[in-house]
Order: C-alpha cells, then sequence, then structure tokens
C-alpha cells in the first residue's frame, strides 16, 4: 500500500493555484512565544488557570477557552494545516481516538512523567496510554459512577434505604431488578434505569474488556457484551426503564418520583440538583449493581509542535497536581484522579442534597475500583451501532436477537472499511 | 354576518393563531433568559418572564468578551454584506443585461455551484487560509463570502424580469455612458428593492454563522458573537439561562434591522419577476 | 413570462448585441463577474479537488494518508446506510417543503389583507429565521419532550394519545419538518408577500368585473401571476432541504435517533468523518451527495419547465 505525504500534496497543489505566497504564511504554533492551553468551559477550575498563568508567566502559559464542541474539529484542522497549532489542548474520554496519530503529540514519558504516575488512579493513567506505552494524556478529572437513589421513597415501600443496606440488596443485576419490580409493587411505574442504553453501558463499562482487544482485533461481539446487551434488553422488557428520550423527560422524572435509582457519574449530581430542588435531602448514592465503572474524565495533552515541552509539562503536572485536583473539584465539580485529592478532608463534605452523606467517598470508592480497560480509536464509532440497535429494541419494539445481528453486521462492514481485522 | 366578513374574521383568528405559535418558541427563549438555569429545570417548567435578565446578562458578560465579539460581527457582517451587494448585483446586472461569449456556459457554472454541499470544505479551506496567513482573522470569513452565487442568481432574475427596461440601457448608451457608469446610473437604482432584501438576508446569514467561523477564528481576540457564546457551554452541564441571555442578546440587533429594512422591499422586491 | 430558471435570452436591443467582436473587447463585462469566479477558483474548486482526491484515500483527518482506490466508492454503492440516509432526506424535505409553502402563501396572503397590525404580524413570523437555530432547537427539544412537553400535553388535554415525537420513526421525521417550517413560513411569506403586492389591484378588479368569485380569481388569476416567485421558493427549498443537518443533529443526535429516521444525508457525511474518522469514506459520501442533489435538481427543473412550454404552445 502506497502511503503519501499528505502535506507534499498539499503544499503542491497550493502552489499550484498560486497560494504559497512567500512571507505570509500562518504562523506553526497558535500563538509564538508563549505556551497555548486550549481548555472548554468547566473542564478545568478557573481559579486554578488564574494561578497557573501567574505562576508560569515567565514560560509565557496562555490558556484559551475554544469551547468543548468546537475543540475536536479546530484540532483536526490545524493539526492538517500545520498551523494555529496549541502548545497544549485538553481531550476529553475520546481520547483513544487520537492513539493511532500519537506521533502528533509529546510522550510524555519523555519529560519525566513516570515519577508522578504513582499519585493517580493506575486505570486512568493507562487510559491516557496508547498500546505501545507513549503517555499521551495527563489525567484531569474522571466519572465513576454510583447508583442515585431516593431514600424517602425506598423507605415508603418498605425497602433498604439506608446506602450501605441498598447496596447489599442490589449486589449484582438480577438483584437490581428484582429490588425494582419490588418497588414497583407500592409505586407503579417507578422506573431505576433512564433507558436500555444506560445499563448496557454502565454494565459493559464494569469489566476490563471492551470492543477491540490490545491487539487491535474485534471483540465487539463476544460474551461480555453480549451479556451488557442482555441486560440492557431485559431492562426494558421488564417495564423497569423510563426509556427517556431527553433530559427534559428525565428531569421531570427525577422531580416527580418516576425514576426513583438510576446509575450515573458523579457530575450528574448537578444536574439532579437544578432539577429537582424540591427533593433535596431525599436522595442517597452507593455502590452501583454489578460494581464499580466510569464514564467520562479528560486529559491534557502537549503537541509536538510545542517549542518548549518542559515548560509545559512543568505547567500541566502543576495545573493538576494532586493538591490542585481538589481545588477542581471543589470549584468546578471536576472529581479528581489524584489519589491524595480523593481522601483530602476538604473535598470530603457532606452533602445536605444528600442528606448529609459525604457522597464523595462513594464516588471515590468507585474511582478506585474501576477495571483498568483497553480504550481503542474505533469505540466511538462502533458503540454508535449497539446504541442504535438497543434503541430499536427499546423504543421500537425491535427483536433482541435481530437487532444484535444488524448491528454486527454493520460494524463488520464498518471495520472492513477502516481495515480493522476481527 | 356576511360571508365576506365572515372569511375576514376566521382568516383573523386564523392569522393571530399561527403568529402566536410562530412566536411561542421565541417567547420561550425570552423566558428562559429572565429566569434561573433552576427554573428552566423544574416540571412544569416556568412560562412567565422571571426577574433575572439582569443577571444572567451580567454573568454572560464576565464569562466572555461580549462587546468585543459584537464589534467584530458587526465589521463581519456590514462589509460583507456590502462587498455582496456591490459585486453581485454588478455580476448580475452584466449577465442580464449583456451578451458576451460564454455567457451562458459562466451563468450555468454558477448555477451548478449551488449543488455543491460545502461542509466537505472545512478542512481543505482552513489549510488554504493557514497558507495565506488569515487563519484567526476577520479576513477569512468576509473574504471568501465576498459574492455568492444565490445573490448573483436572485438578483439576475429580478432584472430579467423587467424592472430595468432596455430603452432605459439605450438612452444610457446614446448619453455617452460607459458601461460601469450605466451599472452606477441605471443598473442600480433598479434594483435597489432586491438589494434591500439580499442585504437583509446576507446580514443575518453572516450574523448567525458559526460552523466556519468556529474553526478558523482560533485567535480569542478576533471572535464572533455565535463563536464566543458557543464557548459558554460546558462539557457535563450548561448554564442553559445564561446561553438563552446571550442569544437574546443577540437577536436584537437583527430584528431592529428586520423593521429597518423589511419596507423598503416588501413593496417591490418580487416585481420585476412577476410583472416579467 | 420569466420563469426562475436560466433560459437564453438576449434582449435584442443590448447595448453589446450587434455584431461578432473580439473577446477583449467584452473586457469590462469579464471582469465585472470575475470576483465570484475567482473566489469560486479559490476557496471552492481546490476543496472539490481535495475531496475528489481524498474519497481514493483512507484518512483519519490528522496522520499519513493511505491510498485506497475505488475502494470507498464501491463500499458507498453497497451501502445501505447511505441509501437510508437519501430517502430520509426525500420524505422530510416533502414533509416540511410542501406545508411550508402552504402556510406561507396562507399567511402572505393574510398580511396582504386588509388585516389590522401588519408590522407586529410581520415581525412575528419573521423572528424565527432571524433567531440562532442552536438555541431554538434546545427550545424544540423540550416543546416535544414526550412525556412533559407542551405538544403532548395540549393532546392529551383534548383527549387525545401522546405521540412519541422523538422515540417513533415517524415521530421523529415529523418534529424535524415542523422545525424546518417553523424556521421558513416566514421568510417564504414575505418573498410571496413581495409578490403579492406586485400584483397590479386592475389585474385583480377586471377578474371581479368577469363574474369571478374569490376562489377562482386566485386560482385562475393569483397563483399563476405568483408562479415564478413559488417557483423560486420550491427551487431554494430544493437546494436547502437536500443539506438539512442541525435539526435532526440537536434533536435526536448524530446518529438519527431510532431506526436512523432523522439520518440526512449530510448528518451521515458528518457521522462518518467527524465521528468515526473516515474522513476519506467522508469524502466519496460528500461525491454521492453532489449526485443525488444534482439528479434531484433536474428533475426539479423538468417538472418546472413543463406547464411553461405547454403555455408556449398554446
Amino acid at each position: 500500500m502506497t502511503t503519501i505525504n499528505r502535506r507534499r500534496f498539499l503544499a503542491g497543489t497550493a502552489a499550484a493555484l498560486g497560494l504559497a505566497a512567500a512571507g505570509c504564511a500562518s504562523p506553526v504554533t497558535a500563538t509564538p512565544g508563549r505556551l497555548t492551553l486550549w481548555y472548554w468551559t468547566g473542564g478545568l477550575a478557573t481559579t486554578v488557570l488564574t494561578d497557573a498563568a501567574a505562576r508560569f508567566a515567565a514560560a509565557g502559559l496562555e490558556p484559551v477557552n475554544v469551547g468543548f464542541d468546537n475543540l475536536r474539529g479546530r484540532l483536526l484542522a490545524t493539526l492538517s494545516g500545520g498551523a494555529y497549532i496549541p502548545d497544549m489542548t485538553m481531550l476529553s474520554d475520546d481520547i483513544a481516538r487520537y492513539f493511532g496519530d500519537a506521533d502528533q503529540f509529546v510522550d510524555l514519558n519523555t519529560l519525566g512523567a513516570a515519577r508522578f504516575e504513582g499519585e493517580y488512579l493506575p486505570w486512568k493513567w493507562k487510559a491516557g496510554t496508547t498500546p505501545d506505552g507513549r503517555l499521551m494524556g495527563f489525567p484531569i478529572d474522571t466519572g465513576p459512577a454510583a447508583l442515585y437513589y431516593r431514600a424517602d421513597l425506598f423507605a415508603k415501600a418498605g425497602l433498604p434505604s439506608e446506602p450501605d443496606d441498598v447496596a447489599a440488596a442490589v449486589h449484582t443485576w438480577e438483584d437490581f431488578f428484582a429490588f425494582g419490580k419490588e418497588l414497583q409493587k407500592t409505586q407503579p411505574g417507578a422506573v431505576i434505569a433512564t433507558d436500555s442504553n444506560e445499563i448496557f453501558q454502565y454494565a459493559l463499562a464494569q469489566g476490563p474488556k471492551k470492543y477491540l482487544d490490545v491487539d487491535g482485533r474485534y471483540i465487539g461481539d463476544q460474551d461480555h457484551v453480549r451479556r451488557a446487551w442482555d441486560l440492557g434488553v431485559r431492562v426494558a422488557r421488564l417495564g423497569l426503564s423510563g426509556a427517556f428520550v431527553n433530559s427534559t423527560d428525565r428531569q421531570a422524572a427525577w422531580n416527580s418520583g418516576v425514576q426513583p435509582a438510576f446509575i450515573s457519574p458523579t457530575y450528574t449530581s448537578n444536574d439532579v440538583k437544578k432539577a429537582a430542588p424540591s427533593t433535596a435531602g431525599n436522595w442517597r448514592v452507593c455502590r452501583s449493581p454489578g460494581g464499580p465503572s466510569n464514564a467520562g474524565g479528560s486529559f491534557i495533552a502537549i503537541t509536538r509542535y510545542c517549542p518548549d515541552p518542559q515548560s509545559a509539562f512543568d505547567a500541566v503536572s502543576w495545573i493538576l497536581s494532586p493538591a490542585n485536583q481538589a481545588r477542581h473539584y471543589l470549584d468546578a465539580g471536576l472529581f479528581p484522579s489524584a489519589l491524595d485529592a480523593l481522601t483530602d478532608p476538604a473535598v470530603r463534605v457532606p452533602d445536605s442534597f444528600f442528606g448529609g452523606q459525604t457522597v464523595v467517598d462513594v464516588f471515590a470508592e468507585s474511582a478506585r475500583g474501576v477495571p483498568q480497560t483497553a480504550f481503542s480509536y474505533m469505540d466511538i464509532g462502533i458503540r454508535t451501532y449497539f446504541q442504535t440497535e438497543i434503541k430499536n429494541v427499546e423504543q421500537a419494539g425491535k427483536d433482541p436477537d435481530q437487532a444484535w445481528n444488524d448491528a454486527q453486521t454493520l460494524i463488520y462492514r464498518l471495520l472492513k472499511q477502516s481495515g480493522v481485522e476481527r | 354576518m356576511s360571508p365576506s366578513l365572515r372569511v375576514k374574521v376566521f382568516g383573523g383568528v386564523l392569522m393571530a393563531l399561527g403568529a402566536i405559535l410562530t412566536i411561542f418558541p421565541f417567547y420561550w427563549l425570552v423566558v428562559m433568559a429572565t429566569n434561573t438555569t433552576a427554573d428552566i429545570y423544574k416540571t412544569p417548567p416556568k412560562l412567565t418572564f422571571g426577574p433575572e435578565l439582569v443577571a444572567n446578562i451580567t454573568t454572560m458578560l464576565e464569562r466572555i468578551d461580549f462587546f468585543g465579539a459584537l464589534l467584530n460581527t458587526v465589521i463581519v457582517a456590514v462589509v460583507t454584506t456590502l462587498l455582496v451587494l456591490f459585486f453581485d448585483s454588478l455580476a448580475a446586472f452584466t449577465f442580464a443585461k449583456y451578451q458576451f461569449p460564454g455567457r451562458n456556459v459562466l451563468f450555468g457554472i454558477l448555477l451548478a455551484t449551488f449543488v455543491i454541499p460545502m461542509q466537505m470544505a472545512a478542512i481543505p479551506q482552513f489549510l488554504i487560509m493557514a497558507k495565506l496567513g488569515w487563519v484567526g482573522d476577520l479576513k477569512a470569513l468576509i473574504i471568501p463570502a465576498a459574492a455568492n452565487a444565490f445573490g448573483i442568481f436572485w438578483m439576475r432574475q429580478y432584472l430579467s424580469g423587467g424592472a430595468l427596461p432596455d430603452e432605459l440601457l439605450e438612452a444610457a448608451r446614446m448619453d455617452g455612458c460607459g458601461f460601469l457608469r450605466t451599472y452606477w446610473h441605471v443598473g442600480l437604482p433598479a434594483l435597489r428593492p432586491a438589494l434591500a432584501f439580499l442585504g437583509i438576508f446576507t446580514f443575518i446569514g453572516v450574523w448567525n454563522d458559526y460552523v466556519w467561523p468556529l474553526i478558523i477564528l482560533v485567535d480569542p481576540r478576533h471572535t464572533t458573537l455565535q463563536v464566543a457564546l458557543s464557548l459558554l457551554k460546558g462539557l457535563y452541564s450548561s448554564d442553559y439561562a445564561v446561553i438563552m441571555a446571550g442569544t437574546l442578546v443577540a437577536v436584537v440587533p437583527l430584528l431592529v434591522i428586520f423593521l429597518l429594512g423589511a419596507r423598503h422591499f416588501i413593496k417591490n422586491v418580487a416585481a420585476g419577476a412577476v410583472k416579467g | 413570462m420569466t420563469d426562475v430558471l436560466p433560459r437564453v435570452d438576449a434582449p435584442a436591443e443590448s447595448p453589446a448585441t450587434k455584431t461578432s467582436r473580439p473577446w477583449f473587447s467584452f473586457l469590462p463585462q469579464y471582469l465585472a463577474i470575475s470576483p465570484f469566479y475567482i473566489l469560486f477558483a479559490v476557496f471552492g474548486i481546490y476543496p472539490i479537488f481535495f475531496a475528489a482526491y481524498l474519497a481514493l484515500q483512507r484518512w483519519d483527518g490528522i496522520g499519513p494518508m493511505e491510498w485506497a482506490g475505488l475502494e470507498n466508492f464501491t463500499f458507498l454503492l453497497t451501502d445501505g446506510e447511505f441509501w437510508d440516509a437519501i430517502i430520509n432526506t426525500l420524505v422530510i424535505w416533502v414533509m416540511s417543503t410542501v406545508p411550508m409553502i402552504v402556510l406561507a402563501l396562507l399567511v402572505a396572503l393574510g398580511l396582504n389583507s386588509a388585516i389590522r397590525f401588519k408590522g407586529v404580524y410581520r415581525l412575528a413570523y419573521f423572528t424565527p429565521n432571524v433567531t440562532s437555530i442552536v438555541a431554538m432547537a434546545i427550545v424544540f427539544g423540550s416543546v416535544f419532550s414526550e412525556e412533559f412537553g407542551i405538544v403532548n400535553a395540549l393532546l392529551t388535554a383534548i383527549g387525545l394519545d401522546p405521540v412519541g415525537w422523538l422515540s417513533d420513526p415517524w415521530g421523529i421525521k415529523v418534529t424535524i419538518s415542523a422545525m424546518i417550517i417553523w424556521r421558513w413560513v416566514g421568510y417564504n411569506a414575505i418573498i410571496f408577500l413581495a409578490g403579492l403586492q406586485a400584483i397590479s389591484p386592475e389585474v385583480i378588479e377586471a377578474a371581479k368585473i368577469d363574474g369571478a368569485n374569490a376562489w377562482q380569481t386566485f386560482t385562475k388569476v393569483t397563483l399563476p401571476l405568483l408562479r415564478p416567485v413559488l417557483l423560486f421558493s420550491v427551487l431554494m427549498s430544493a437546494i436547502g432541504g437536500m443539506q438539512v443537518f442541525v435539526e435532526p443533529q440537536i434533536l435526536v443526535g448524530v446518529s438519527g435517533g431510532v431506526e436512523n429516521a432523522g439520518r440526512t444525508m449530510v448528518l451521515y457525511f458528518y457521522e462518518r468523518a467527524f465521528q468515526q474518522n473516515d474522513f476519506g469514506y467522508g469524502a466519496a459520501i460528500a461525491w454521492g451527495i453532489v449526485i443525488v442533489v444534482l439528479l434531484f435538481a433536474l428533475i426539479n427543473w423538468r417538472l418546472v419547465q413543463r406547464p411553461q412550454r405547454d403555455g408556449a404552445a398554446r
């Protein structure tokens, strides 16, 4: 197979069009002479960024908010255009999409990152590492999941309502579904899942395997995915899923008590607080049925165009140090990935919305138990097909086996098109 | 009630109902902008105006450089609109009133450009801008948009439709007017209603454009309103009241411009086409 | 009668139609039309060539390209998802354009009658077109939300069953169409209004004197006179309708919701290129879209031309 040097092609065609006028080409990095850091609103605490800009003023640290929706498009454009590339950039949990182009980023291990490794959650550290061992992203936050539930409604139904008791009662997925059926006896119509997809995603995230194995071969048609899929289908069949189509319906269900339980990452608590202020004091969180899992969480990467990667790394490792991770949590609600921050007394404060429970402890326990998973650059593309097909089962009444087979057929096509072995 | 009166009343009621339906989402935008985000999230949601507009706007102003972005947007919208009006009307006048070799082929090419989906163009266009050194510069928005097929097509139709009788051109020629002067003194005045129409819609389009500006305006000092507003969104949750307040403030200038401009074109805009 | 589509018309007395002159004597004319072509050459043609080149590659948007030959195109031809996206696009276009034109015409007639508060109405019907579409999609999402949206609340109030606006394949298409209609009725009404106002009152009076009733006047006089303006609207909505993308993306997500009911051609392109990192295949899809739009435009053109030719033959 021929590999064509794209830049040469681009330069050639551009020159042919008479565009390569000498002397007016754009600079390679976003702000020459300074160290630009791309972030998005709420992605890093502004208080920490302000301090960092002052602390690393000599190195020229300049945090720039480019917006979450815009970051990927801009990063692709600037990297392929070879101009205005940020020196540092945030990457969300889609970081694996960039693993194929790891050469565009600095291997942080070459800058001495290894000495920090022990300070962070091991699975999170690995999630920013490419299959061949390059550290592409330095950990920012995590999204450990837990079961959110309404203690008052559970108690009313005569069911366990204290976090430890509930956790024991819903230890496995089957326990959880039985618990939901029990709840429905006194509260008809109550649901314990947002939709099939929620259960499918978290059940899958609780295991170490995803869609591609470490060697890049497809394993999405194997038992671990099928088990998660079956759980997603079952929750709908049992009438325990709300099948909510958007956040409006879901939030309304929190308010009205129609959804007295759901599994979600730590950051969903902000939405619950905003959406259902009248339910304050009644919510609790406990260990998720089936075990710990994670959804979401970001990284900072340094591009290879950065002229001073060592200074950039010093800034990044300071911004994301365990002490500052606590501030990111307190000021912006970003759940820490640094071990010390998880036990920081400043972070471990009781939350009155959750009846004075120290929810951080529950999420921290989940965070420590998240399995190490091999993420791949194909995950998002593959996941889409499962999501659509399981939605077809739940909302359009499609036969689950048919839907599973259709998903696999479409994924095989996608893999063939992308040149992935299976 | 006479039949015609009945039709009138019925029609009036329909018009009012339609207007209410049309305005409702906008009304809700205002409701969201005047309440807190928690109120928006509530079920049932609040349907009445709240007292939070000033607070939301203040928060919005703290988070983004609204006035800087407003100034840039005004510059881009005004300059682009003026260039479009000039280049498009000149081309339309020429296509409608002059015969020259290759005219029909050239016009066909122009029409063909309508069918090209430009979504694909974002990355190659960025590459061109990088070569030109225009990345992050307002030029990158203005120049590529300075002439467009829609405007030329629309105004050529208008002129071909009889808005500009050939006798007038003949008279101008007799007076010894050259090409440009004929355009300026005969073509442009005849095009005035069409210019008002095209001007308003070009202005609105540029004002609300965000796909291309989001990619090309990488420099936070040169940003437009839609780009600035897009920064308000977060990954895990967003402050919708603040976003809606920003959207509302950004739309007011457009409504004012429409109010001022509508009179000028509604009367005559399609006159040429219909009379033809 | 003028048509909206190009025709070979050479005004007999045009200043420059006399005899065969050397091409450079037309320099002012070429210069006058040149800005569009220059800009298109620089900012349009290069992206098109780039897309053509890209369609023969495998490329994730960042790294080196890999030659793929015609693989992307052969894949496209057998890609059921793309064919479904074409059908979705056409269905949504019909579902949105037909009601939109009828409603816009009604609104224009209303605005053209002796109704009070004309200025207020004009502004009211026009607001959707100036408001940022992203913000509006958020509003629409909650208006059409399943259990707590206002639309279903109204349906329930008058004794009907609630509809799965965002969870039923047809519900999704209706919701997307409703949003397009809502956005463009006012715009087209204003174009129609301008067309109506250009019809001289004498023509209408004459019809009435001839004994035509209101309906006959409308169908026999007003509509034919409005034809060019109507055709213009249909053509523009056809071009716009083939590129629908933001509405479904925000209402039901990049995959178009249940059974991919809201997945339009451009949305599919976007999903493949930006979501699945397959820019080579994305470029092939873009070419597929060009061909569909071209065919669609040609069919439209034929349909639009025929009545006129019949008229001319009479």
